[in-house]
Protein backbone atom coordinates (compact mmCIF):
# COMPACT_ATOMS: atom_id res chain seq x y z
CA UNK A 1 0.00 0.00 0.00
CA UNK A 2 3.00 2.13 -0.01
CA UNK A 3 4.03 4.22 -2.87
CA UNK A 4 7.78 3.80 -3.16
CA UNK A 5 7.98 1.04 -5.44
CA UNK A 6 11.15 -0.68 -3.44
CA UNK A 7 8.16 -2.12 -0.97
CA UNK A 8 9.50 -5.43 -0.23
CA UNK A 9 6.52 -7.43 0.65
CA UNK A 10 4.95 -5.77 -2.87
CA UNK A 11 8.11 -7.03 -4.46
CA UNK A 12 7.73 -10.43 -2.63
CA UNK A 13 4.16 -11.10 -4.04
CA UNK A 14 4.54 -9.68 -7.81
CA UNK A 15 7.76 -12.31 -8.36
CA UNK A 16 5.29 -14.87 -7.07
CA UNK A 17 4.68 -17.96 -9.55
CA UNK A 18 1.36 -17.49 -9.70
CA UNK A 19 -1.42 -15.86 -11.48
CA UNK A 20 -2.53 -12.46 -11.19
CA UNK A 21 -6.16 -13.36 -9.24
CA UNK A 22 -3.60 -15.70 -6.75
CA UNK A 23 -1.08 -12.28 -6.28
CA UNK A 24 -4.08 -9.83 -5.51
CA UNK A 25 -5.48 -12.32 -3.06
CA UNK A 26 -1.81 -12.35 -1.59
CA UNK A 27 -1.07 -8.77 -1.23
CA UNK A 28 -4.89 -8.33 -0.17
CA UNK A 29 -3.91 -11.24 2.61
CA UNK A 30 -0.51 -9.12 3.66
CA UNK A 31 -2.88 -5.80 3.66
CA UNK A 32 -5.46 -7.14 5.63
CA UNK A 33 -2.54 -8.02 8.41
CA UNK A 34 -0.21 -5.25 8.14
CA UNK A 35 -2.98 -2.35 7.65
CA UNK A 36 -6.46 -3.59 8.90
CA UNK A 37 -7.40 -0.02 9.07
CA UNK A 38 -7.15 0.05 5.14
CA UNK A 39 -9.10 -3.57 4.94
CA UNK A 40 -12.14 -2.03 7.09
CA UNK A 41 -11.86 1.06 4.88
CA UNK A 42 -12.05 -0.98 2.08
CA UNK A 43 -14.64 -3.77 2.61
CA UNK A 44 -16.70 -1.08 4.35
CA UNK A 45 -16.39 1.32 0.73
CA UNK A 46 -17.51 -1.96 -1.37
CA UNK A 47 -20.10 -2.52 1.11
CA UNK A 48 -21.45 0.96 0.29
CA UNK A 49 -20.67 0.24 -3.42
CA UNK A 50 -22.74 -2.81 -3.18
CA UNK A 51 -25.29 -1.52 -1.74
CA UNK A 52 -26.14 1.55 -3.56
CA UNK A 53 -26.21 -0.51 -6.65
CA UNK A 54 -22.53 1.11 -7.95
CA UNK A 55 -22.02 -0.61 -11.17
CA UNK A 56 -25.51 -0.51 -12.81
CA UNK A 57 -25.07 2.11 -14.37
CA UNK A 58 -21.66 1.21 -15.83
CA UNK A 59 -21.40 0.08 -19.35
CA UNK A 60 -21.61 -3.55 -19.66
CA UNK A 61 -20.84 -6.39 -22.55
CA UNK A 62 -23.31 -5.81 -25.14
CA UNK A 63 -22.83 -2.19 -25.17
CA UNK A 64 -20.89 0.06 -27.35
CA UNK A 65 -18.27 2.26 -25.85
CA UNK A 66 -18.35 5.82 -26.13
CA UNK A 67 -15.82 7.37 -28.38
CA UNK A 68 -13.31 9.19 -26.47
CA UNK A 69 -10.06 11.74 -27.76
CA UNK A 70 -7.48 11.65 -24.48
CA UNK A 71 -3.91 12.24 -24.02
CA UNK A 72 -1.09 9.76 -23.46
CA UNK A 73 1.54 10.81 -20.95
CA UNK A 74 3.63 12.67 -23.72
CA UNK A 75 0.04 14.76 -24.87
CA UNK A 76 -0.31 12.60 -27.76
CA UNK A 77 -4.33 12.72 -28.17
CA UNK A 78 -5.27 9.23 -29.15
CA UNK A 79 -8.51 8.59 -30.45
CA UNK A 80 -10.36 5.43 -29.65
CA UNK A 81 -11.43 4.97 -33.60
CA UNK A 82 -7.83 4.75 -34.51
CA UNK A 83 -7.24 1.86 -32.60
CA UNK A 84 -10.03 -0.05 -33.49
CA UNK A 85 -8.87 0.88 -37.36
CA UNK A 86 -6.21 -2.11 -36.53
CA UNK A 87 -8.07 -4.37 -34.16
CA UNK A 88 -9.44 -4.96 -31.00
CA UNK A 89 -8.59 -3.20 -28.04
CA UNK A 90 -8.31 -3.95 -24.18
CA UNK A 91 -9.17 -1.29 -21.73
CA UNK A 92 -7.75 -0.79 -18.57
CA UNK A 93 -9.26 1.55 -15.89
CA UNK A 94 -6.79 1.90 -13.33
CA UNK A 95 -6.60 4.19 -9.83
CA UNK A 96 -2.87 5.20 -9.81
CA UNK A 97 0.71 4.34 -9.33
CA UNK A 98 -0.06 4.09 -5.02
CA UNK A 99 -2.17 1.08 -5.59
CA UNK A 100 -0.86 -2.08 -5.28
CA UNK A 101 -3.44 -3.80 -7.15
CA UNK A 102 -3.42 -1.52 -10.13
CA UNK A 103 0.24 -2.40 -10.57
CA UNK A 104 -0.29 -6.49 -10.38
CA UNK A 105 -2.73 -5.86 -12.75
CA UNK A 106 -0.63 -3.76 -15.46
CA UNK A 107 2.46 -6.05 -14.77
CA UNK A 108 0.41 -8.89 -15.75
CA UNK A 109 -1.12 -6.97 -18.61
CA UNK A 110 2.47 -5.95 -19.79
CA UNK A 111 3.24 -9.48 -19.30
CA UNK A 112 0.82 -10.52 -21.90
CA UNK A 113 1.16 -7.55 -24.40
CA UNK A 114 2.87 -9.21 -26.99
CA UNK A 115 0.41 -11.97 -27.18
CA UNK A 116 -2.08 -9.28 -27.35
CA UNK A 117 -0.64 -7.73 -30.20
CA UNK A 118 0.15 -10.96 -32.36
CA UNK A 119 -3.82 -11.51 -31.79
CA UNK A 120 -4.08 -7.95 -33.78
CA UNK A 121 -4.94 -6.06 -30.79
CA UNK A 122 -4.05 -3.35 -28.14
CA UNK A 123 -4.13 -2.45 -24.70
CA UNK A 124 -4.49 1.00 -22.86
CA UNK A 125 -4.55 1.78 -19.52
CA UNK A 126 -6.60 5.02 -18.68
CA UNK A 127 -6.22 6.78 -15.01
CA UNK A 128 -6.91 9.79 -13.15
CA UNK A 129 -3.33 10.69 -12.92
CA UNK A 130 -1.98 13.96 -14.06
CA UNK A 131 0.87 13.24 -16.83
CA UNK A 132 3.96 13.55 -14.15
CA UNK A 133 2.01 10.58 -11.79
CA UNK A 134 0.46 8.36 -14.70
CA UNK A 135 4.29 8.28 -16.22
CA UNK A 136 5.71 7.06 -12.64
CA UNK A 137 3.04 4.44 -13.00
CA UNK A 138 4.44 3.12 -16.09
CA UNK A 139 7.90 3.62 -15.22
CA UNK A 140 7.10 1.65 -12.18
CA UNK A 141 5.45 -0.96 -13.92
CA UNK A 142 7.89 -0.95 -17.18
CA UNK A 143 4.75 -0.44 -19.63
CA UNK A 144 5.21 -0.52 -23.17
CA UNK A 145 1.41 0.53 -23.94
CA UNK A 146 -0.02 3.79 -23.34
CA UNK A 147 -1.11 4.81 -20.91
CA UNK A 148 -4.10 7.87 -21.13
CA UNK A 149 -4.98 10.79 -18.56
CA UNK A 150 -8.58 11.25 -18.19
CA UNK A 151 -8.36 14.28 -15.63
CA UNK A 152 -10.75 14.53 -14.15
CA UNK A 153 -12.87 11.35 -14.81
CA UNK A 154 -14.75 12.63 -17.31
CA UNK A 155 -14.39 9.16 -19.72
CA UNK A 156 -14.55 7.25 -16.46
CA UNK A 157 -18.17 9.12 -15.72
CA UNK A 158 -19.44 8.62 -19.32
CA UNK A 159 -18.88 5.07 -18.74
CA UNK A 160 -20.58 4.89 -15.29
CA UNK A 161 -17.18 4.20 -13.65
CA UNK A 162 -16.63 6.74 -11.37
CA UNK A 163 -17.20 6.62 -7.87
CA UNK A 164 -16.87 9.17 -4.53
CA UNK A 165 -14.02 7.67 -2.40
CA UNK A 166 -15.67 9.03 0.61
CA UNK A 167 -14.54 11.10 3.80
CA UNK A 168 -12.84 8.55 5.55
CA UNK A 169 -10.75 6.59 2.62
CA UNK A 170 -9.76 10.21 1.90
CA UNK A 171 -8.09 10.78 5.32
CA UNK A 172 -6.53 7.73 5.50
CA UNK A 173 -4.76 8.25 2.03
CA UNK A 174 -3.57 11.34 3.38
CA UNK A 175 -2.27 10.01 6.59
CA UNK A 176 -0.68 7.34 4.44
CA UNK A 177 0.78 9.96 2.24
CA UNK A 178 -0.94 8.89 -1.00
CA UNK A 179 -1.55 12.91 -2.46
CA UNK A 180 -4.88 12.11 -5.03
CA UNK A 181 -4.99 15.89 -5.06
CA UNK A 182 -1.61 16.35 -5.87
CA UNK A 183 -1.41 13.54 -8.28
CA UNK A 184 -4.70 14.10 -9.90
CA UNK A 185 -4.70 17.80 -10.11
CA UNK A 186 -8.35 18.43 -8.37
CA UNK A 187 -9.89 17.50 -5.22
CA UNK A 188 -8.99 13.92 -5.57
CA UNK A 189 -12.08 12.78 -3.84
CA UNK A 190 -12.98 10.48 -6.58
CA UNK A 191 -11.40 7.39 -8.72
CA UNK A 192 -12.47 5.50 -11.72
CA UNK A 193 -13.97 1.60 -10.62
CA UNK A 194 -11.12 0.01 -12.24
CA UNK A 195 -13.40 -2.23 -14.86
CA UNK A 196 -11.75 -3.78 -17.85
CA UNK A 197 -13.12 -3.75 -21.11
CA UNK A 198 -11.86 -5.97 -24.56
CA UNK A 199 -13.26 -3.70 -27.45
CA UNK A 200 -14.16 -5.29 -30.59
CA UNK A 201 -13.53 -3.29 -34.38
CA UNK A 202 -17.00 -2.34 -33.70
CA UNK A 203 -16.54 -0.68 -30.98
CA UNK A 204 -18.69 -2.88 -29.05
CA UNK A 205 -17.98 -4.34 -25.51
CA UNK A 206 -17.59 -8.09 -26.11
CA UNK A 207 -15.91 -9.00 -22.39
CA UNK A 208 -16.36 -7.03 -19.34
CA UNK A 209 -14.94 -7.06 -15.67
CA UNK A 210 -16.78 -4.34 -13.17
CA UNK A 211 -16.93 -5.34 -10.10
CA UNK A 212 -17.40 -3.10 -6.93
CA UNK A 213 -14.21 -4.80 -5.13
CA UNK A 214 -11.77 -3.20 -6.35
CA UNK A 215 -9.44 -5.41 -5.37
CA UNK A 216 -9.97 -7.82 -7.98
CA UNK A 217 -9.10 -7.28 -11.38
CA UNK A 218 -9.86 -9.13 -14.98
CA UNK A 219 -7.61 -12.54 -15.36
CA UNK A 220 -5.51 -12.54 -18.27
CA UNK A 221 -6.39 -15.69 -19.52
CA UNK A 222 -10.29 -14.40 -19.86
CA UNK A 223 -8.68 -11.42 -21.57
CA UNK A 224 -6.83 -13.55 -24.43
CA UNK A 225 -9.48 -15.75 -24.44
CA UNK A 226 -12.16 -13.15 -25.81
CA UNK A 227 -9.59 -11.93 -28.38
CA UNK A 228 -9.22 -15.15 -29.45
CA UNK A 229 -12.83 -16.22 -29.95
CA UNK A 230 -12.96 -12.40 -32.20
CA UNK A 231 -10.22 -13.10 -34.26
CA UNK B 1 21.67 26.91 -27.39
CA UNK B 2 22.42 24.37 -25.70
CA UNK B 3 19.99 21.55 -23.81
CA UNK B 4 21.49 22.65 -20.25
CA UNK B 5 20.70 26.15 -19.27
CA UNK B 6 21.78 27.95 -17.76
CA UNK B 7 24.51 28.86 -20.67
CA UNK B 8 26.49 31.67 -19.52
CA UNK B 9 25.74 34.04 -22.79
CA UNK B 10 21.89 33.36 -22.65
CA UNK B 11 22.11 34.01 -18.68
CA UNK B 12 23.59 37.52 -18.71
CA UNK B 13 21.41 38.63 -21.57
CA UNK B 14 18.31 37.53 -19.69
CA UNK B 15 19.23 39.60 -16.87
CA UNK B 16 20.01 42.98 -19.03
CA UNK B 17 17.66 45.57 -17.79
CA UNK B 18 16.13 46.14 -21.50
CA UNK B 19 13.00 45.45 -23.46
CA UNK B 20 13.06 41.78 -24.93
CA UNK B 21 13.07 42.62 -28.16
CA UNK B 22 16.56 44.54 -27.29
CA UNK B 23 17.37 40.91 -25.43
CA UNK B 24 16.43 38.90 -28.78
CA UNK B 25 18.85 40.81 -30.51
CA UNK B 26 21.50 40.90 -28.34
CA UNK B 27 21.20 36.76 -28.44
CA UNK B 28 21.09 37.18 -31.90
CA UNK B 29 24.58 38.87 -32.01
CA UNK B 30 25.92 36.91 -29.44
CA UNK B 31 25.02 33.99 -31.12
CA UNK B 32 26.63 35.06 -34.37
CA UNK B 33 29.80 35.97 -32.53
CA UNK B 34 30.00 32.38 -30.58
CA UNK B 35 27.82 30.43 -32.69
CA UNK B 36 28.63 31.68 -36.32
CA UNK B 37 27.43 28.25 -38.27
CA UNK B 38 23.92 29.12 -36.17
CA UNK B 39 23.73 32.37 -38.07
CA UNK B 40 24.69 31.09 -41.47
CA UNK B 41 22.06 28.26 -41.40
CA UNK B 42 19.44 30.43 -39.21
CA UNK B 43 19.90 33.81 -41.89
CA UNK B 44 19.73 30.73 -44.90
CA UNK B 45 16.60 28.93 -43.39
CA UNK B 46 14.89 32.73 -43.12
CA UNK B 47 15.19 33.50 -46.47
CA UNK B 48 14.18 30.14 -47.72
CA UNK B 49 10.88 31.17 -45.45
CA UNK B 50 10.52 34.06 -47.04
CA UNK B 51 11.04 33.37 -50.94
CA UNK B 52 8.21 29.85 -50.45
CA UNK B 53 6.11 32.76 -48.67
CA UNK B 54 5.81 30.14 -45.99
CA UNK B 55 3.74 31.92 -43.59
CA UNK B 56 1.31 32.94 -46.39
CA UNK B 57 -1.18 30.69 -45.20
CA UNK B 58 -1.46 31.79 -41.65
CA UNK B 59 -4.43 33.42 -39.77
CA UNK B 60 -3.74 37.05 -39.57
CA UNK B 61 -5.43 39.80 -37.39
CA UNK B 62 -9.30 40.31 -38.71
CA UNK B 63 -9.62 36.27 -39.65
CA UNK B 64 -10.77 34.25 -37.26
CA UNK B 65 -8.30 31.20 -34.90
CA UNK B 66 -9.59 27.91 -35.87
CA UNK B 67 -10.85 26.39 -32.35
CA UNK B 68 -8.63 23.97 -30.55
CA UNK B 69 -8.84 20.90 -28.46
CA UNK B 70 -4.86 20.79 -26.39
CA UNK B 71 -3.94 18.93 -23.44
CA UNK B 72 -1.99 21.08 -21.33
CA UNK B 73 1.32 19.72 -19.39
CA UNK B 74 -0.76 17.65 -17.02
CA UNK B 75 -3.07 16.24 -19.30
CA UNK B 76 -5.84 18.41 -19.03
CA UNK B 77 -7.56 18.73 -22.67
CA UNK B 78 -7.69 22.77 -22.83
CA UNK B 79 -10.51 24.26 -24.91
CA UNK B 80 -10.26 27.86 -27.52
CA UNK B 81 -13.62 27.83 -26.96
CA UNK B 82 -13.78 27.71 -22.89
CA UNK B 83 -10.55 29.92 -22.47
CA UNK B 84 -12.39 32.44 -24.76
CA UNK B 85 -15.68 32.56 -22.37
CA UNK B 86 -13.28 34.12 -19.65
CA UNK B 87 -12.08 36.83 -21.77
CA UNK B 88 -8.97 37.46 -24.61
CA UNK B 89 -6.46 35.22 -25.29
CA UNK B 90 -3.08 35.92 -26.26
CA UNK B 91 -1.60 33.14 -27.56
CA UNK B 92 2.00 32.04 -28.45
CA UNK B 93 3.55 29.66 -30.98
CA UNK B 94 7.07 28.47 -29.05
CA UNK B 95 9.57 25.57 -30.49
CA UNK B 96 11.15 24.04 -27.22
CA UNK B 97 12.90 24.15 -24.28
CA UNK B 98 15.78 24.37 -26.19
CA UNK B 99 15.55 27.85 -28.27
CA UNK B 100 16.57 30.70 -26.77
CA UNK B 101 14.73 33.00 -28.26
CA UNK B 102 11.33 31.19 -27.13
CA UNK B 103 12.42 31.38 -23.53
CA UNK B 104 13.42 35.50 -23.77
CA UNK B 105 9.92 35.33 -24.99
CA UNK B 106 8.16 33.53 -22.28
CA UNK B 107 10.16 34.88 -19.56
CA UNK B 108 9.01 37.99 -21.19
CA UNK B 109 5.37 36.75 -21.01
CA UNK B 110 5.60 35.61 -17.80
CA UNK B 111 6.31 39.12 -16.61
CA UNK B 112 3.15 40.35 -18.28
CA UNK B 113 0.86 37.42 -16.88
CA UNK B 114 -0.56 39.49 -13.74
CA UNK B 115 -1.34 42.28 -16.06
CA UNK B 116 -3.17 40.57 -18.28
CA UNK B 117 -5.16 38.50 -15.71
CA UNK B 118 -5.87 41.57 -13.98
CA UNK B 119 -7.15 42.32 -17.35
CA UNK B 120 -9.34 39.19 -18.11
CA UNK B 121 -6.82 37.88 -20.33
CA UNK B 122 -5.52 34.51 -20.90
CA UNK B 123 -1.75 33.54 -21.90
CA UNK B 124 -1.11 30.23 -23.79
CA UNK B 125 2.00 28.72 -25.24
CA UNK B 126 1.71 25.91 -27.75
CA UNK B 127 4.88 23.28 -28.78
CA UNK B 128 5.10 20.74 -30.44
CA UNK B 129 6.96 19.39 -27.85
CA UNK B 130 6.16 15.88 -25.31
CA UNK B 131 5.05 16.27 -21.91
CA UNK B 132 7.77 16.41 -20.15
CA UNK B 133 10.00 18.50 -22.37
CA UNK B 134 7.07 20.73 -22.45
CA UNK B 135 7.15 21.09 -18.55
CA UNK B 136 10.96 21.14 -18.64
CA UNK B 137 10.53 24.48 -21.11
CA UNK B 138 7.95 25.78 -18.08
CA UNK B 139 10.08 25.39 -15.24
CA UNK B 140 13.17 26.88 -17.02
CA UNK B 141 11.17 29.96 -17.14
CA UNK B 142 9.20 29.75 -14.48
CA UNK B 143 5.68 29.81 -16.29
CA UNK B 144 2.61 30.36 -14.01
CA UNK B 145 0.79 30.08 -17.55
CA UNK B 146 0.17 26.59 -19.38
CA UNK B 147 1.99 25.20 -21.79
CA UNK B 148 -0.25 23.12 -24.50
CA UNK B 149 1.38 19.89 -26.13
CA UNK B 150 0.47 20.31 -29.61
CA UNK B 151 2.26 16.52 -30.81
CA UNK B 152 3.03 16.17 -34.47
CA UNK B 153 2.29 20.26 -35.09
CA UNK B 154 -1.23 19.15 -35.96
CA UNK B 155 -2.71 22.49 -34.94
CA UNK B 156 0.05 24.49 -36.40
CA UNK B 157 -0.12 23.04 -39.61
CA UNK B 158 -3.57 24.08 -39.52
CA UNK B 159 -2.76 27.56 -38.67
CA UNK B 160 -0.22 26.97 -41.88
CA UNK B 161 2.38 27.71 -39.43
CA UNK B 162 4.41 24.67 -39.53
CA UNK B 163 7.87 24.59 -41.23
CA UNK B 164 10.71 22.10 -41.96
CA UNK B 165 14.11 22.67 -40.54
CA UNK B 166 15.67 21.04 -42.99
CA UNK B 167 19.10 18.50 -43.05
CA UNK B 168 21.23 21.13 -42.09
CA UNK B 169 19.84 22.68 -39.37
CA UNK B 170 18.96 18.96 -38.42
CA UNK B 171 22.20 17.48 -38.37
CA UNK B 172 23.59 20.80 -36.83
CA UNK B 173 20.81 20.22 -33.76
CA UNK B 174 21.64 16.84 -33.31
CA UNK B 175 25.85 18.15 -33.24
CA UNK B 176 24.78 20.37 -30.39
CA UNK B 177 22.55 17.94 -28.07
CA UNK B 178 19.53 19.32 -29.21
CA UNK B 179 17.35 16.02 -29.29
CA UNK B 180 13.91 17.06 -31.17
CA UNK B 181 13.15 13.78 -32.31
CA UNK B 182 13.23 12.76 -28.15
CA UNK B 183 11.53 16.26 -26.94
CA UNK B 184 8.65 15.74 -29.67
CA UNK B 185 7.85 12.36 -29.83
CA UNK B 186 8.75 11.92 -33.46
CA UNK B 187 11.26 12.68 -36.41
CA UNK B 188 11.78 15.95 -35.05
CA UNK B 189 12.15 17.42 -38.51
CA UNK B 190 9.40 20.45 -38.30
CA UNK B 191 8.33 23.47 -36.09
CA UNK B 192 6.09 25.99 -35.27
CA UNK B 193 7.08 29.09 -36.69
CA UNK B 194 6.93 30.88 -33.70
CA UNK B 195 3.91 33.32 -34.15
CA UNK B 196 1.72 35.01 -31.79
CA UNK B 197 -1.82 35.95 -31.74
CA UNK B 198 -4.03 38.14 -29.73
CA UNK B 199 -7.77 36.84 -30.17
CA UNK B 200 -10.58 38.53 -28.74
CA UNK B 201 -13.61 36.77 -27.09
CA UNK B 202 -15.16 36.50 -30.23
CA UNK B 203 -12.41 34.37 -31.59
CA UNK B 204 -11.21 37.11 -34.17
CA UNK B 205 -7.67 37.67 -34.21
CA UNK B 206 -7.07 41.45 -33.06
CA UNK B 207 -3.39 41.49 -33.29
CA UNK B 208 -0.58 38.88 -34.99
CA UNK B 209 2.90 38.69 -35.29
CA UNK B 210 3.79 36.09 -37.51
CA UNK B 211 7.51 36.31 -38.97
CA UNK B 212 9.41 34.34 -40.94
CA UNK B 213 12.74 35.24 -38.68
CA UNK B 214 11.58 32.95 -35.37
CA UNK B 215 14.88 35.29 -33.37
CA UNK B 216 12.10 37.77 -33.87
CA UNK B 217 8.72 38.02 -31.48
CA UNK B 218 5.67 40.20 -30.69
CA UNK B 219 6.67 42.66 -28.28
CA UNK B 220 4.80 43.28 -24.65
CA UNK B 221 3.81 46.24 -25.47
CA UNK B 222 2.06 45.37 -28.72
CA UNK B 223 0.15 42.49 -26.96
CA UNK B 224 -0.83 44.61 -24.10
CA UNK B 225 -2.04 47.80 -26.43
CA UNK B 226 -3.91 45.28 -28.37
CA UNK B 227 -5.73 43.89 -25.26
CA UNK B 228 -6.61 47.09 -24.40
CA UNK B 229 -8.14 47.64 -27.40
CA UNK B 230 -10.17 45.08 -27.61
CA UNK B 231 -11.35 46.12 -24.12
CA UNK B 232 -12.24 49.29 -24.90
Amino acid sequence: MHIPSTDPDFDAIRCLSVPLAEKLHAYADYSAKNYPDFKLLYDLLVAQLEASGSTEGALRAGASLPPFVLPDTDGRLINLAKFLETGPLVISFNRGHWCPYCRLELLALEEIYAEVKGLGGDIISITPQRIPAANQLREMCGLTFPMLCDIDNAFALECGLMMSIGAAVDQAYQDFGIDLANDQGNGGLFLPMPATYVIGRDGMIIADYLHPDFRTRMAPNDILMSLTRQS
Amino acid sequence: MNDTSPEPGFEAIRCLSVPMAEKLIAYAKWAAANEPHYELLYDDLVEQLDAADATESAPRKGSSLPPFQLPDTDGRLVQSGELLKAGPLVLSFNRGHWCSYCRLELLALEELNAEIRQLGGTIISITPQCASAANKLREICELTFPILCDVDNAYALECGLMMMIGPAIDRVYQMTGINLSADQGNEGLFLPIPATYVIGQDGIIHADYVQPDFRTRMTPQDILAALHKILT
